[in-house]
């Protein structure tokens, strides 16, 4: 997956839910959405740039040190 | 009995459960128990019984007291608002794990086993969507799904347990001795790591009705999961033996491979796939609901059905990250994982049980000070 489709995706969704959100008035909710969208997005262009490397499980074991 | 359109009982509450612990029964535990206990490992799982009657009685406990309050708030209530939130967080991101781990689980345990040429991409996108779409409608579908879904995993074990006890060889099961305690310990590590979710499954508790009935249901479903895992463990250590069983990437699917009835019925491994499929769905739909009530609680929002597409997205993201190869993902839940469940899962229920009893031994002395 390339970079654009991501962030077409991320765009496309927050924004479809976004929008009955704020007419009713719900920021909170509003920010979750922005903010999650935004981890997404960080995550997504992480995963994109490593994706021979990426590796969760890799930086728990860092973490932990057990490997 | 349940009073309202989104509460669930707790009887199908346990019937998530149930189904939930059915999709490791078969990719992890036969593996794990062959592995630590080698012939023993089919006597492990009663080992975890104890653990899980104890987080039983404590979730019971903790409930009783605060009565009609889900797990989250009990949290905020007893260690108060912000180191509350703060294990919320930590929960939120066991969760979040686990949603990501066993998205990839799940396709990766296709591709290895019969859809060989397809990309792990196109599972993970298929279990995604229909999940999202199920969500949209709360978590009762899946509850009222898995009420259905339950009866016909226990028939398929039932089944092919009677089809594999023929051959099954006593000497991969015998001797058992003494010297077999500890490794027999050892290979109830991953059950009781597992069945440790039962704690999760409380983060819904504002949505379960009818918890008079919680240590009930709770001790069929530890007869049922104990019952069922030993049985799967049995058949597969016994059949295959220990050396085969833990070196094996699916021992369940290769046990099942063998079954043949008169040379007329055979290759019924579909089944067990449709099972897999069922069993993992459910599981990672009713791990994705856990994460929302979390976000739910922590941010403390009304509604959190706008969030399901995003998180959708991210799961898939995660799961795709969440490690290189199968084998390190392997690795991680054998080595990390399992400390980590036992940890969330039983060690901070129990602090949080002790911290109950010592804020009620507090609260009589603040009563009895206006009368002075």
């Amino acid at each position: 997956m390339k970079i654009f489709p991501l962030v077409l995706v991320v765009m496309i969704v927050v924004t479809a839910d976004i929008i009955p959100i704020i007419r009713k008035k719900k920021h909170k909710e509003a920010a979750v959405l922005i903010m999650l969208g935004a981890v997404t997005l960080a995550y997504g262009y992480y995963y994109i740039t490593h994706v021979h490397t990426a590796s969760l499980a890799n930086i728990m074991f860092s973490i932990f040190g057990s490997k | 009995m349940r009073t309202g359109k989104d509460k669930i009982s707790v009887k199908q509450l346990f019937f998530v459960f149930t189904i939930m612990v059915s999709s490791p029964t078969t990719r992890l535990f036969p593996k794990y128990a062959a592995a630590n206990a080698e012939q023993a490992g089919w006597i492990s799982p009663i080992i975890s019984t104890v653990p899980f009657i104890m987080l039983l009685l404590v979730i019971d406990s903790l409930l009783k007291k605060y009565k009609g309050q889900s797990m989250d708030d009990i949290i905020s209530s007893i260690m108060g608002r912000f180191l509350g939130k703060l294990v919320l967080v930590v929960y939120l991101l066991w969760a979040l794990w686990l949603t990501a781990m066993y998205t990839r689980y799940y396709s990766e345990r296709l591709t290895s086993s019969i859809y060989i040429n397809i990309d792990i991409n196109v599972f993970i996108i298929l279990t995604l969507i229909p999940i999202v779409y199920i969500l949209r409608s709360g978590f009762t579908p899946i509850a009222r799904m898995s009420e259905i879904l339950l009866p016909f995993i226990g028939a398929t074990l039932i089944v092919l347990s009677i089809f594999l006890f023929p051959k099954v060889r006593a000497d991969n099961l015998l001797p058992v001795y003494t010297n077999d305690i500890v490794p027999i310990f050892r290979g109830s590590i991953a059950i009781t790591g597992i069945l440790s979710y039962m704690f999760l499954m409380f983060f819904l508790s504002d949505k379960v009705v009818n918890l008079k009935s919680l240590r009930t249901f709770g001790y069929i479903t530890a007869y049922v999961c104990i019952s069922s895992i030993t049985v799967v463990n049995f058949i597969v250590i016994g059949v295959l033996g220990s050396s085969l069983a833990r070196r094996v990437s699916l021992p369940v699917l290769t046990v099942v491979k063998q079954i043949s009835i008169m040379d007329i019925i055979e290759n019924i491994e579909a089944v067990v796939v449709a099972v897999w499929i069922f069993a993992d769905f459910t599981l990672i739909a009713a791990l994705l609901v856990i994460v929302l009530n979390l976000i739910k609680s922590i941010f403390s929002l009304s509604d959190t059905k706008p969030l399901i597409n995003i998180l959708a997205v991210l799961i898939y993201f995660l799961s795709m990250g969440i490690s290189a190869r199968r084998f390190e993902l392997e690795d991680f839940t054998n080595t990390l994982l399992m400390p980590i469940n036992i940890t969330l899962g039983y060690g901070f229920p129990f602090v949080l049980f002790a911290l109950s009893k010592l804020k009620k031994k507090k609260k009589p002395q603040k009563a009895a000070d206006p009368s002075r």
